[in-house]
């Protein structure tokens, strides 16, 4: 497995509050990384900071060997990483198709190649039905279906999923995972997701990272990291010890 | 032949055939329309497409009118070469406003307020200008007006009405094409969340400032025409904020962020103000102000009753039971 993206020495902070700190680790061609920890941890910075929303103060990201840090996002993005943001972010406004055309636009010159494109991922995502609805419409496990197929239209090499099963049942959920895990074997784009589910990671995850206070943990084969003590007092706070993982 | 082309052939027909049925009055109000719509159009393109809101659009319409008035005046150059230098000198002021703005990550409120800005700065420094006539106004040689003298842009009233039409449709056609390629796209996902349409890969400062440039073109090339059209030019009215509040009016009214919107918009708000005032003219009533006040009162009800503006309203209790959106 060749590295895709690597991650060295990653640190930020907000106002004297430090975020993260020093925190290194890389993603390999079509591997699939889960980011978990408590809440404040630092994982959405950690995605921002790839996905160029915030600089970071210490340290370099790099994807392919090509510098990540210091663009926009929509550079990165061009680069070959997409992004799902944590609350969703449809063009409520836009029909459901559109809202996948702007991102099948990226990279494809011509209009009617570009629909026939966002239509194959609707279909996908089992949104082909609603295709002229304007997006608002759509229940929360649709719209996070339409924020998957929006970012998967740009074609990324890298896909950035910041809680995607949240909100979701347990049933949604598995359908979602399934979908997931057959795209990303068709495909083969690599996978970082932060993710509070753990059916979510267990069934996606090849590895798992894990971030307390800012500062990397763990980093291992998920089953493994898991079941590490110290990571399970990082989630579930010391009492939870001796035991399994949640 | 279906419905639809018979329609749309009967439209054009009425169209066309308007200056020969209709008074002088009647004439006059058509192509005030027809200019408020592509003012309009212009300033729809940059809200309703692209989402920022300008409240000071007279200044791309005053700008164009006064470049190209101020060829004719000083140096009786036409409207056919003044029109590029006023489009030039439009996109010189949009460049430097657009670029400021969406390079310091000015947006919302704050963009809105710029925009009046620049606009007010603007009348003020023309209103101390020898050169552009100051305070007292520029005033162009009206010459001729019984023939058709399309070289100098000068003739009867059917001529401006005539090139008003070729402009709304002009500017109807060029924003359904941009509306339905990549900028449309790009526009329309910028306008409804910025930082998702950066991250699916839109240089959202290039979209941005493309709107503005293509949006004060058209409104300087329709400023031309209202130089030529009005003959007079005076700071303190041209780029007053009232007047970039009738700019807007008809596209808010008529449906922000469609095609059709500005055109309806603009034509409800003149048929309801000046028949109003005829109205009121003919009961034998002087009652200044009154147009204001119908405007005010037409900006509350499309507010309150139809938020999306009069053209959608239609549009879905024309058509189907889904909710689709109008064009």
């Amino acid at each position: 497995m060749t590295r895709l993206l690597e991650v060295a020495s990653v640190g930020k902070s907000f106002r004297g509050l430090r975020a993260l700190h020093d925190v290194s680790f890389e993603v390999g061609t079509g591997e699939r990384v889960a980011v978990i920890g408590p809440n404040g941890a630092g994982k959405t910075t950690l995605f921002n900071l790839i996905c160029g929303v915030q600089k970071p103060d210490a340290g370099h990201i790099h994807l392919r060997g090509q510098r990540l840090d210091g663009l926009r996002p929509d550079q990165v993005c061009a680069r070959g990483v997409g992004r799902t943001f944590q609350i969703v972010r449809p063009f409520s406004g836009l029909s459901v198709l559109d809202n996948v055309l702007v991102g099948a636009l990226h990279g494809e010159r011509r209009l009617v190649v570009a629909r026939e494109r966002a239509r194959a991922i609707l279909e996908r995502l089992a949104l082909a039905e609603k295709w002229d609805q304007p997006a608002q419409t759509l229940t929360l496990p649709e719209r996070k279906r339409l924020e998957l197929a929006r970012a998967l239209a740009t074609r990324p090499e890298l896909l950035l999923l910041d809680e995607v099963m949240a909100g979701l049942r347990p049933t949604e959920c598995d359908q979602l995972l399934a979908v997931l895990a057959d795209l990303q074997r068709s495909q083969g784009f690599a996978v970082l997701l932060i993710e509070h589910v753990l059916r979510a990671v267990r069934a996606l995850a090849e590895r798992v990272v894990v971030l307390h206070h800012g500062e990397l943990i763990a980093n291992g084969v998920s089953e493994q990291v898991l079941r590490d003590p110290a990571v399970v007092a990082s989630y579930l706070g010391p009492d939870a010890l001796p035991g399994a993982a949640p | 032949m279906s419905a639809r082309q018979a329609a749309l052939g009967l439209g054009a027909l009425a169209l066309l055939g308007f200056p020969q049925l209709a008074g002088a009055y009647a004439l006059s109000l058509a192509t005030l329309v027809l200019y408020l719509a592509t003012t309009g159009q212009a300033w729809n393109l940059m809200m309703g497409f692209a989402g920022q809101l300008s409240l000071g659009h007279a200044l791309y319409v005053g700008i164009g009118a006064y470049s190209a008035g101020a060829l004719f005046f000083h140096f009786g150059i036409g409207p056919w070469i003044g029109v590029w230098v006023a489009i030039a000198c439009s996109l010189s002021v949009a460049l430097l406003l657009g670029g400021l703005a969406f390079r310091f990550g000015i947006s919302g409120v704050y963009f809105a307020l710029l925009t009046i800005a620049f606009a007010e700065f603007t009348r003020v420094a023309f209103d101390h200008s020898d050169w552009l006539g100051g305070p007292g106004g520029m005033f162009l040689e009206v010459g001729q007006r019984d023939h058709w003298d399309l070289v100098h842009f000068r003739g009867p009233p059917s001529l401006y009405y005539y090139a008003a039409l070729g402009l709304a449709l002009g500017t109807l056609g060029l924003c359904t094409w941009l509306s339905r390629g990549r900028a449309g796209y790009y526009w329309r996902a910028i306008r409804e969340d910025e930082a998702a349409a950066q991250a699916l890969g839109i240089d959202t400062f290039r979209w941005k400032l493309l709107a503005v440039l293509a949006s004060s073109a058209i409104s300087a090339t329709s400023g031309v025409f209202l130089a030529f059209y009005q003959n007079n030019l005076f700071p303190e009215q041209v780029f007053h904020i009232s007047r970039s509040i009738e700019i807007l009016l008809g596209p808010v009214i008529g449906g922000v962020g469609t095609l059709l919107g500005p055109i309806f918009g603009s034509l409800l708000l003149t048929l309801l103000s000046d028949g109003a005032t005829e109205l009121l003219g003919a009961l034998g009533w002087e009652l200044p102000g009154t147009k204001q006040v119908l405007y005010g009162l037409a900006l509350l009800c499309v507010v309150v009753f139809l938020p999306n503006g009069v053209w959608p309203a239609l549009y879905q209790a024309w058509g189907r039971r889904r909710p689709r959106l109008p064009p």
